[in-house]
């Protein structure tokens, strides 16, 4: 009975850290980096009228 | 006895959970760089609120309120899976709202000492990051392109996922110098996949295929050389159909002459402008 009690707390335990650490690395992802550099689509922008090729795995 | 194995057997449980939480697993370990890959995409905007209530409406996704240094930063999630970041760009005199996607390099320090003598500027100089060091450059066209030297390996789906970035565009103005400068900061190969109608469209691979670049017609005004993020969508034509409502606006809407419908190009509420793109198409 103890042993099956200290088994699940064990495992939650395990969860509990694993799913800490995983968001504390989680929150520390990307870079937020603000360059100066003014809009490549300027307003009023007719973009390409035929777009081929794509995407390719 | 009994008691203290088991409370000897529990502390060995949980130290090796904490250690597999952290420590890249053999085959991360082996490449944890991939030099080629984007790895990450920042919007740049000035108006963080308008950003989240759009993008939350139209792709389902959740955002958490962090900060680096003093300036807010918004991590973005589709379901679980961390997708974009968010930044307040509200101070910067000259930047405008956009993407910005990153790609990752094997020493970025050198890869923009390489940017310098290839023609290019920097717009950022590299500082650290937990995960990564990394750098903002403008290629000799112009367009503004973060540099990543990862330091763990960020995992990948074998299969796109909806409301997931999985491909970037380089719409260039000068192809051919294009083509030269990115396959040697990016040691890509090339390869032309499509040239119908006279548009050559050009596939950058490494492991894989990693981008697209094609060169803008002369018809297309407004528009200077960029890198065009793609995020995966089941159905583009029904999401271009809602970007009106949540403050954005169409820029190409779907048509056949465009991949068969398959694409739109939207522009969010600040004007930052992403494709949408059914896959495989």
């Amino acid at each position: 009975m103890t042993a099956h009690l200290v088994s699940r707390i064990v495992i939650l335990s395990a969860v509990l850290v694993a799913a800490l650490v995983s968001s504390s690395c989680d929150s520390s992802s990307g870079f937020g980096m603000t360059p100066e550099v003014g809009s490549r689509w300027g307003s009023g922008t007719t973009g390409p009228a035929v777009i081929v090729g794509g995407p390719s795995r | 006895m009994t008691r203290k194995w088991i409370t000897t057997l529990s502390a060995l449980v949980i130290a090796a959970a904490f250690a597999t939480a952290i420590a890249p697993d053999s085959a991360d370990a082996a490449d944890p760089v991939d030099p080629g890959r984007f790895v990450w995409h920042d919007l740049l905007t000035k108006d963080l609120g308008a950003a989240k209530r759009f993008y939350g409406g139209l792709f389902g996704w959740r955002f958490e309120d962090t900060k680096r240094g003093e300036r807010p930063y918004v991590l973005a999630r589709s379901g679980s899976t961390l997708v974009a970041g968010m930044v307040d760009v509200s101070a910067n005199a000259t930047t405008g709202p956009q993407w910005l996607s990153y790609m990752s390099v094997a020493d970025v320090d050198r890869s923009v000492a390489q940017v310098r003598t290839d023609g290019g500027k920097v717009l950022v100089e590299a500082a650290n990051f937990p995960n990564a060091r990394a750098a903002v450059i403008a290629d000799p066209q112009g367009a503004p392109l973060g540099l990543a030297q990862v330091r763990q390996r960020i995992p990948e789906a074998a299969d796109p996922l909806p409301g997931h970035f999985f491909w970037d565009e380089y719409l260039a103005r000068d192809a051919g110098k294009a083509l030269d400068f990115y396959k040697r900061l990016g040691a890509y190969e090339s390869a032309i996949s499509d040239s119908r109608l006279g548009i050559e469209y050009h596939i950058l691979r490494t492991t894989r295929a990693r981008a697209g670049l094609f060169q803008l017609p002369a018809t297309a005004t407004g528009v200077e050389p960029n890198w065009l993020p793609y995020v995966l969508a089941s159905d583009p034509a029904a999401l271009a159909a809602r970007v009106d409502s949540l403050g954005g606006r169409v820029l190409l809407p779907a048509a056949p002459e465009r991949r068969n419908n398959s694409l739109v190009v939207i522009a969010d509420p600040g004007g930052a402008p992403l494709a949408l793109q059914k896959f495989p198409f």
